[in-house]
């Protein structure tokens, strides 16, 4: 499914179309007003871009648009002289390091000096850091926050690719079994001794599906819960969990949950992993310089070996969609992103 | 061994292998069991980073707990006294407390308070007296703390009637943290100020809320400036980390900009 498959009408069916609206509403405001600046937040893959693009095709002769390309750059794209400027991927406006919020300071103080809506488009996680570290909050006073995509949404999102080609929904062993506990064997240090020990899982989505009477029914609303649950929410991260998920056409809640693997990682890797994930993409170099006294070489090659990163050949380093939620789930544990 | 009569005067008593057996055997189910759950708590919370409070609250409770089902066990093999006994005892008791076991007794007053009051829990940084450091343990008779050195620390709960205590934490990962820096007075105080305030800010250890801002403090002295940053770390066992990190990067950035250090030695007030 191409990236491009995600349209502004299948996200608006999928149950965003309020923030469209509003989106739309707030910049009708600021064109009336010449005051308001909007900021555009939401989680990594949830489709920021599509948001942009709506004012886009929504105001098309009074738009430009630019994009943040590079965390470590000190310089900003020059802006066109239009009424509403759309900028995405304005979490590359900083660096978290001493002398790091020069470039975010710039953009600020060009914000203040001209007659324009800004159409700002954020990370989550960079946003809620800059907001406490900065007084970004206050610049950007009603923000509009793109909501995670329930099981429902992922539904009418997926199936509206799929109107006569559903893939056959199955338990992976056949038998059509809804499971409400997994029991794992997890290894657990003792007094220097690996012991192992029962893990017990309880998986929520399975216990709706279990009070309705339609088998087949059931377990596809078992496999959207669990793409939901995978995916945070995100419209990009439920895509692509479903490729990746069908199999000689068919698809099973077990295939879905093979993304889901604990992570297991030091400190400074969690770190790293916090940059990656705030600013979605950041080139290693920028790592380095960020993480001085630490060895960023080997807590990236440990999050590839973890596959919770990709690394380009420029050497680029990208979030992988389908740990987005371990990722986060790990790091709100570390209190490294709130 | 206690005779047949005497067992008959004694009511309940008896104490004959068996019995001494079931005892041993109890006590020592008790204290692997108590170590067992330990541990296995301990390494649950290890894993689970800033909530691991939640679980370490619970091992004092159960090993109070599985320590007293232990007693209650031995004095059912051995005594089970009727209330005239226990009257009697609870006298002869009172009296040897009085005489020995005072301070043991207090300790222990101390350490039921110190369950249920909660004036630290497992893993707050606190300090008693003239010791500071994280509790690691809490047991009803001495709570012990690792002090910054790494130094294990016991502490005969008493104190809890007798010291001050502060805490640091209350039960959370975070923990507010103040670090001090002294510049020269013919430096700039906005640029110092700026650059305490961004190296705290993009330490990987900070923890930035609404409700846990990040604060630089500048106060004026004769030859020298002095910047108090206060913020939160994010785990509590970070905190020298943190210090470091915070204190390396800033002085590092002082060099970067000529901002020198006081020629004086400073002198705390």
């Amino acid at each position: 499914m191409p990236d491009t498959a995600l349209t502004l009408d299948r996200l608006r069916t999928a149950g965003l179309d309020e923030q469209f609206t509003a989106l739309r509403g707030a910049v009708t405001n600021g064109l009336d007003s010449n005051e308001s600046n909007i900021a555009v937040v939401a989680e990594p893959f949830a489709c920021r871009d599509r948001f942009l693009d709506h004012i886009e095709r929504e105001f098309p002769s009074r738009t430009g648009r630019v994009s943040i390309s590079d965390a470590a750059s000190d310089t900003l794209p020059p802006f066109p002289d239009t009424e509403i400027v759309l900028v995405d991927d304005c979490q590359l406006l900083y660096q978290r390091d001493i002398g790091g919020f020069d470039t975010l300071d710039v953009f600020i103080e060009e914000m203040a000096s001209r007659e324009t809506v800004f159409v700002t488009a954020w990370n989550r996680y960079a946003w809620s850091y800059l907001t406490a570290v900065t007084a970004l909050g206050s610049l950007f006073p009603d923000p509009i926050s793109i909501p995670r995509l329930k099981a429902s949404q992922v539904s009418e999102l997926l199936q509206s690719y799929h109107d006569n080609e559903q893939p056959d929904f199955r338990e992976v062993d056949d038998t059509q079994r809804v499971k409400t506990l997994d029991i794992d064997v997890e290894s657990t240090t003792v007094a220097g001794v690996a012991v192992p020990t029962p893990s017990v899982r309880v998986n929520p989505e399975y216990i709706l599906p279990q009070s309705r009477t339609d088998e087949e029914t059931d377990i596809e609303a078992v496999v959207y819960q669990t793409i939901a649950t995978l995916s945070a929410g995100a419209p990009r991260v439920a895509v692509d969990l479903w490729e990746r998920s069908i199999r000689d056409g068919t698809i099973a809640p077990a295939y879905v949950k093979e993304v889901d693997e604990s992570l297991d990682i030091d400190r400074d890797t969690a770190f790293v992993l916090e940059l990656v994930l705030t600013n979605e993409a950041i080139a290693s170099e920028t790592i380095a310089a960020i993480c001085r006294d630490s060895t960023p070489e080997q807590a990236i090659q440990t999050l590839r070996t973890n596959n919770l990163v990709t690394v380009d050949g420029d050497g680029t380093v990208r979030l992988e969609p389908t740990r987005l939620r371990s990722t986060i789930t790990h790091l709100q544990r570390r209190q490294l992103v709130w | 061994m206690v005779s047949a009569a005497g067992s008959e005067q004694l009511g309940q008593f008896d104490i004959g292998f068996g019995a001494i057996l079931s005892i041993v055997i109890t006590l020592v189910v008790a204290y692997i069991l108590a170590t067992v759950v330990d541990r296995l708590l301990q390494a649950l919370a290890d894993r689970l980073a800033a909530e691991r409070f939640r679980v370490l609250l619970l091992i004092p409770v159960l090993k109070v707990g599985i320590y007293g089902l232990a007693a209650y066990g031995v004095v059912s093999l051995t005594v089970d006294p009727s209330a005239e006994q226990l009257l009697a005892f609870s006298g002869l008791f009172g009296a040897a407390l009085g005489f020995g076991f005072k301070e043991l007794f207090t300790d222990v007053l101390g350490g039921l308070s110190i369950l249920f009051e909660r004036p630290y829990r497992m893993g707050d940084k606190i300090a008693i007296g003239e010791h500071y450091g994280e509790v690691v343990a809490i047991g009803l008779r001495s709570t012990q703390l690792v002090t910054p050195n790494d130094n294990l620390v016991t502490i005969p709960n008493d104190a809890y009637f007798s010291e001050s205590i502060a805490n640091a934490t209350a039960g959370n990962a975070e923990m507010l943290v103040t670090i001090e820096f002294h510049v020269a007075a013919a430096a700039d105080p906005t640029t110092a100020t700026q650059l305490v305030e961004e190296a705290i800010i993009t330490s990987p250890y900070v923890y930035v809320t609404d409700n846990h801002p990040a604060e630089v403090h500048l106060a004026d002295n004769p030859s020298y400036f002095t910047l108090t940053g206060k913020a939160y770390v994010n785990d509590l066992r970070n905190e020298e980390r943190f210090r470091t990190d915070v204190t390396a990067r800033a002085m590092t950035a002082f060099q970067e900009h000529g901002i020198e250090q006081p020629k004086r030695p400073v002198i705390d007030e």
